[in-house]
């Protein structure tokens, strides 16, 4: 029951309704849904000059990157936040499925990925440039690799849980995250800041919300049953 | 919950002990892993080139390994992981015009030449806009000023140099994707790009009097650098 893709559009119900399963059988046990929002005024998204890299300069040519670290929607909506549970059932043993994670266009893709300890990371380069991986880590080992044109993808892991920013020293403006945590419930928000944890089995919650430029908020949820709970999040932004 | 928590606090740079802790940049070993006491004990005793750790040759050998074992209780790394095994060396063939022409072209393919210029001269379309881990700036390595390299001065330190990355920096590995063998090819090349009195200075300049027109330039493709 491990929930890693996004609800789609709409089929959040807000304002403390009840939210709806995706299929017609009634969940397992209980839902924990909302929506991430801000208020104030965030960052504006700015284009990346990739003139230093022809190669992906040119493959942008048409409609620039914007950086990524306070991308917004409609309805002050709040995207790449990760909602997970960060304390009470911490739901499912670690995946086995390997996560991938793709240079693009001298860009992360994802640009926020969530991986669980000893899940199989796979780092491909699909670009016509070397890359270097640099996880910034700091509990488990930093490491920084080259990945040259056409190298075969990285096999590798995380040991333990830690939010790790990634980046690339040969293009200063690609930045990303590799969210290592240690239970299965939890979710990234898309354009529309919603997110739904299911199949908790009834207990307490504490759920957390974080965002790599606002911070973290927590939240507490009791499920006894097959309920579906709403939760929303709100984060303050600032311009800077 | 307790290991999450501790990762999730956002330590800030300047309370963590900057070097020499968990990492040194000099390592003998795989990227990802910890040094060596060795490789601690030679950085202690060679210093960093170009910042303020010095050479601690005052200091006995006796000292300099207490000390190692001392750095080592800063980080908790050292009570949980062991240092990485040692890459292998192979033992460096004779120099030839062949190999340096081969670690020329890898300059070229591995694109070192973005950071560290198409000549050596640390100005690559990317050398302006390195950081260190702390996000300050920092320059990559200018073979043209023929000084010692930050872990070392030998042919072999330069080997391993590329081959194990240099933790903290942007220094990458580049063991998955350079052969053992061909690491020494890089090696050669890398020393003609210095003003020094090597041997491979001497067969390339030797080579390059009657053959320059025959190179194609470093650096992008189509460049006419």
């Amino acid at each position: 029951m491990r929930i890693r893709d996004l609800m789609p559009l709409g089929a959040v119900a807000l304002a403390g309704t009840a939210m709806m399963g995706r299929g017609t059988r009634p969940p397992p046990a209980g839902t924990i849904g909302g929506k991430v929002t801000y208020t104030g005024t965030p960052p504006k998204m700015k284009p990346i000059d990739m003139a230093k890299e022809p190669f992906c300069a040119r493959l942008h040519a048409a409609a620039p990157v914007l950086t990524e670290n306070a991308v917004t929607g409609p309805g002050n909506a709040l995207r790449w936040v990760l909602v997970y549970v960060s304390a009470g059932d911490q739901g499912s043993a670690p995946a086995t499925q390997p996560v991938r994670l793709d240079q693009k266009g001298c860009q992360y893709i994802p640009h926020v990925l969530v991986l669980q300890p000893d899940q199989p990371l796979d780092i491909y380069n699909d670009d016509s440039t070397s890359h270097n991986i640099h996880p910034l880590a700091r509990v488990n080992p930093e490491w920084n690799k080259s990945q040259p044109i056409g190298a075969p993808p990285i096999h590798t892991k995380w040991e333990k849980p830690e939010f790790i920013p990634v980046k690339c020293n040969v293009h200063p403006w690609m930045h990303g995250w590799h969210l290592v945590l240690a239970g299965s419930h939890y979710a990234v928000t898309g354009e529309d800041g919603a997110f739904s944890l299911q199949g908790l089995p009834p207990g307490k919650y504490t759920v957390t919300a974080w965002h790599e430029q606002f911070g973290t908020q927590s939240q507490d949820v009791t499920i006894s049953g097959n309920e579906a709970a709403t939760v929303n999040f709100v984060f303050k932004a600032t311009p800077y | 919950m307790a290991p999450m928590a501790m990762a999730l606090e956002k330590t800030p740079s300047g309370s963590i002990p900057s070097r020499g802790t968990s990492r040194s940049p000099c390592r003998s070993t795989p990227t990802g892993t910890l040094p060596t006491d060795e490789d601690l004990f030679n950085a202690m005793t060679r210093g960093f080139v170009t910042t303020n750790m010095p050479q601690w040759l005052p200091l006995t050998g006796q000292n300099r390994a207490d000390l190692v074992a001392y750095i080592k209780t800063f980080s908790p790394k050292w009570k949980t992981l062991k240092p990485g095994a040692p890459i292998t060396v192979p033992p460096e063939p004779a120099l030839t015009i062949e190999s340096v022409l081969r670690g020329r072209q890898l300059y070229q393919k591995m694109e070192c030449w973005k950071c560290h210029g198409p000549r050596g001269h640390a100005d690559g379309p990317s050398a302006a806009t390195l950081t260190d881990n702390k996000d300050l700036p920092i320059r990559p390595y200018d073979f043209s000023t023929g000084s010692r390299f930050m872990c070392g001065a030998t042919n072999r330190d330069l080997y391993k140099i590329f081959m194990t990355g240099l933790d903290g920096t942007p220094m990458p590995s580049f063991a998955d994707d350079i052969k053992p063998a061909d690491g020494w090819d890089l090696v050669h090349f890398l020393r003609t790009m210095q003003p020094l009195k090597t041997p491979e200075l001497a067969i390339w300049s030797a080579w390059l009097a009657s053959h320059a027109n025959e190179l194609k330039p470093i650096g992008p493709p189509g460049s006419g650098q």
